[in-house]
C-alpha cells in the first residue's frame, strides 16, 4: 500500500508541476510580485539614506516578501484546483486524503522555494551590495528557508483550501494566515538575521530561531494534516 | 499634608486617571454587554409568549 | 431552557456581588505595594519611609538637582557641610538655611569642587497602577479559559457534527472576544501607568495581540462562508489552529525574557491575595453567566423560528 500511496503522491506532484510548466502562471505572478515588493522596499527605505545597516533589516524584508508572495501563490494554486474541478475529481478518485494534503503541500513548497531562490539574489543585488557578510554562517540560510517554507506551505495549504470556498478569498486568507504564521515568522526572521549578520553569537541565535521554526512546523503540520481531511470534503 | 509626603505622592498620583479609566472601561464594558444581552433575552421571551399563545389559540380553534 | 437562564441569573448575581466585593477590597483593604523608591530632601514619619540615603555626586554641576538636600562638599582642600540653598552651573551656596537671613552661608564655585556627597530620605514609591492588576489578570485568565472552551467545542463539533456544538463554540468565541477586548483595554492603560508607554512590542503583549487578531479572524471567516455546515466546519478547524497561540501567549513570559510581570508564589500580602482570588472567582462566574445568557438567547431564537414555521403551516 505504501508504494501505491507514493505513486499517487508522485502523480499529484507531477500534475501540479506539469500544469505549472505549461502555463507558468504561478511562478510568473509570484516572481513578479516579489520583484515589485523590492521596488516598494526601495521607496520605503529611500528616505532613510545610509542611516541604518541593511544587513540588520534584510531578514525582515525578505520574509515580508516571502509571506505575501506565498499567500498569492497559495490562493492561486487552490483557486485553480477549484475552478477546474480538480479537487472534486481527486476526492472522488480512490486517493487517500493524506496523500492529497501532502501532494498539495509539496507542490506549494516547491513553487515557494523556487520563488525564494529567485528573490534572494535579486534582493542581495539591490540592497546588500558592498556589505560584508560572513560566508560561514550565510551557508545556513537555505536551512531556514526550507524549514520556514514547510511551515508556510503546511498551514497555508489548509487555510487556502478553506478560503477559496469563502466570499473574499484572498482577504480571508490574509486575515487567517498572517496571525497564525506569527510564531513562524518570529523564528525565521531571528534565524535568518543571525545567519546574515554573523558574529560570535550568531549560531546560538540561529538555532534558537530554528527551534521555534521546527517546533512550529511539527505542531502545525500535524494539526493541519489532521484537520485537512475534514476541511477538504466539506 | 506634610510637604515631604506630598512630594512622594505627587510623583505617583499622576497614575490615577489611568487606574480610573481602566476600571471605568471594564465596568461599562461588562455592564453594557450584560445589559444588552438581558434586554434582548427579555424581548425574545415576550415574543415566545405571544407566539406560543397564538399557537395555542389556533390549535384550540381547530 | 428556563433552567439555563435561571442558572445564568444566579451566576450573574453571584458574580456581580463577588466582583463588587473584590473591587471594594482592591481599593479599601489591600495596600498599595512599593514599586522602586523616590528620594526627597526632607524627612517625615511615614510607613513608606525606607531610611536615609547617601549619594556621591560624580559631577559637581549635578548639585543643581539637589537643592534642599544636606550636602558635604570638599573644594580647594576645605570642607563644607550644610543644606544646599542655591545651586546652578557655576556656583553652589551651602548654609544652614534656618530661614534666618543672617545665617552663615558659603558660596563655592562649581569648578573648585573636588568631591560632594548629598544626604536625604528614601521613600517607597506607591504603585497605584498595580490596582489594575486585580481585574486585568482575572479577565485575561477567563479569556484564555473561554478560548480553550471554544476550541474544545470545535473538536466536539468535528467529531459529532452536531449543530449544538457549533453554537456553543461560536458563543464561547464571542465571550472570548469580549474578555480579550477588556484585557486589552485595561492592559494598555496599565502599560501606560507602569512603563510610561501605551504600547510596547513585548512578547506577552505581541502574542496576546495576535490572539486578538485570531479571534477577530474567526468571526471574519464565519461571515464569509455561506453554507451553514461548511461554515461550522471551517470555524471549528480554525478555532483549533488558532488556539495553539493561546498557550504560547500564556507561557511566553516564563520562556523569553519579558517585561511583563509574572505572579510569584507568596508574592502577595493576604489582603491583596484575597481580593485577587475573589476577583478571579467573580470573573469566572460572570463569564459563565454571560455564556449562559447568550446560549439562552440563541435557544430562544431557535424556539421562535420553530414556532413561526408552525404558525405558517
Amino acid at each position: 500500500m505504501a508504494s501505491l500511496s507514493w505513486r499517487q503522491f508522485r502523480a499529484m506532484l507531477k500534475k501540479d508541476i506539469v500544469m505549472e510548466l505549461r502555463t507558468k502562471e504561478m511562478l510568473m505572478s509570484m516572481g513578479l510580485y516579489s520583484l515589485l515588493t523590492m521596488v516598494v522596499y526601495f521607496v520605503a527605505l529611500s528616505q532613510a539614506g545610509s542611516a541604518f545597516d541593511p544587513r540588520d533589516i534584510a531578514a525582515g524584508l525578505l520574509w515580508l516578501a516571502f509571506i505575501f508572495t506565498s499567500m498569492l501563490g497559495l490562493n492561486r494554486s487552490l483557486v485553480h484546483e477549484k475552478d477546474q474541478g480538480c479537487l472534486e475529481a481527486l476526492l472522488l478518485s480512490p486517493v487517500d486524503r493524506p496523500v492529497i494534503f501532502f501532494g498539495k503541500v509539496t507542490g506549494n513548497l516547491i513553487f515557494l522555494l523556487a520563488v525564494e531562490a529567485l528573490t534572494i539574489p535579486v534582493f542581495a543585488f539591490l540592497f546588500l551590495q558592498g556589505e560584508t557578510v560572513e560566508v560561514s554562517s550565510l551557508a545556513f540560510v537555505p536551512l531556514v528557508l526550507l524549514a520556514g517554507s514547510i511551515g508556510i506551505a503546511g498551514v497555508g495549504t489548509l487555510l487556502a483550501t478553506m478560503s477559496v470556498n469563502t466570499s473574499g478569498k484572498d482577504f480571508i486568507l490574509a486575515v487567517l494566515f498572517i496571525p497564525l504564521a506569527y510564531p513562524l515568522l518570529l523564528g525565521t526572521v531571528t534565524a535568518t538575521g543571525a545567519a546574515i549578520v554573523g558574529g560570535p553569537d550568531a549560531m546560538h541565535a540561529f538555532w534558537a530561531g530554528m527551534a521555534w521554526v521546527l517546533g512550529y512546523d511539527v505542531i502545525m503540520l500535524l494539526a493541519s494534516y489532521g484537520l485537512y481531511e475534514f476541511i477538504v470534503g466539506a | 499634608m506634610d510637604p515631604t509626603l506630598e512630594e512622594v505622592y505627587s510623583l505617583v498620583l499622576t497614575q490615577w486617571p489611568l487606574v480610573a479609566g481602566a476600571y471605568a472601561l471594564l465596568w461599562t464594558g461588562l455592564i453594557v454587554y450584560v445589559g444588552l444581552a438581558l434586554k434582548r433575552l427579555n424581548g425574545l421571551g415576550r415574543q415566545v409568549e405571544v407566539l406560543e399563545a397564538a399557537i395555542a389559540r389556533r390549535s384550540g380553534a381547530e | 431552557m428556563k433552567l439555563a437562564s435561571t442558572r445564568a441569573l444566579v451566576a450573574l448575581v453571584l458574580g456581580g456581588v463577588l466582583t463588587l466585593g473584590a473591587f471594594l477590597g482592591t481599593f479599601f483593604w489591600a495596600g498599595v505595594p512599593d514599586f522602586g523608591f523616590v528620594r526627597v530632601a526632607g524627612h517625615t514619619d511615614s510607613v513608606r519611609y525606607q531610611g536615609p540615603f547617601e549619594q556621591k555626586i560624580d559631577e559637581a554641576r549635578y548639585l543643581a538637582n539637589y537643592v534642599g538636600y544636606e550636602a558635604e562638599i570638599e573644594a580647594d582642600g576645605e570642607s563644607y557641610a550644610g543644606r544646599v540653598v542655591e545651586a546652578d552651573e557655576s556656583r553652589v551656596v551651602v548654609g544652614t538655611d534656618t530661614g534666618d537671613a543672617g545665617a552663615p552661608k558659603d558660596t563655592i564655585a562649581v569648578a573648585d569642587i573636588t568631591s560632594a556627597v548629598v544626604r536625604g530620605s528614601e521613600y517607597g514609591r506607591p504603585d497605584w497602577g498595580q490596582k489594575i492588576f486585580y481585574f486585568h489578570v482575572p479577565v485575561a485568565e477567563i479569556s484564555f479559559l473561554v478560548f480553550a472552551l471554544a476550541a474544545f467545542y470545535g473538536i466536539r463539533f468535528i467529531m459529532t457534527r452536531k449543530r449544538e456544538f457549533d453554537t456553543r463554540a461560536r458563543i464561547s468565541m464571542e465571550v472570548t472576544l469580549t474578555f480579550v477586548s477588556l484585557t486589552m483595554m485595561t492592559g494598555i492603560l496599565w502599560t501606560r501607568a507602569a512603563w510610561g508607554v501605551w504600547w510596547e512590542w513585548e512578547p506577552r503583549l505581541t502574542t496576546y495581540f495576535i490572539m486578538t487578531l485570531l479571534v477577530i479572524g474567526y468571526f471574519v471567516l464565519r461571515n464569509a462562508v455561506e453554507d451553514e455546515e461548511r461554515r461550522a466546519l471551517y470555524a471549528a478547524a480554525f478555532s483549533i489552529l488558532a488556539f495553539i497561540d493561546a498557550p504560547i501567549s500564556f507561557f511566553i513570559t516564563r520562556l523569553i525574557p519579558s517585561n511583563h510581570p509574572v505572579i510569584e508564589r507568596g508574592g502577595l500580602e493576604p489582603p491583596m491575595l484575597v481580593s485577587f482570588i475573589v476577583a478571579q472567582i467573580g470573573m469566572i462566574l460572570l463569564g459563565y453567566a454571560i455564556y449562559q445568557l447568550r446560549m439562552g438567547e440563541t435557544m430562544l431564537k431557535d424556539r421562535i423560528e420553530h414556532a413561526k414555521t408552525l404558525l405558517e403551516r
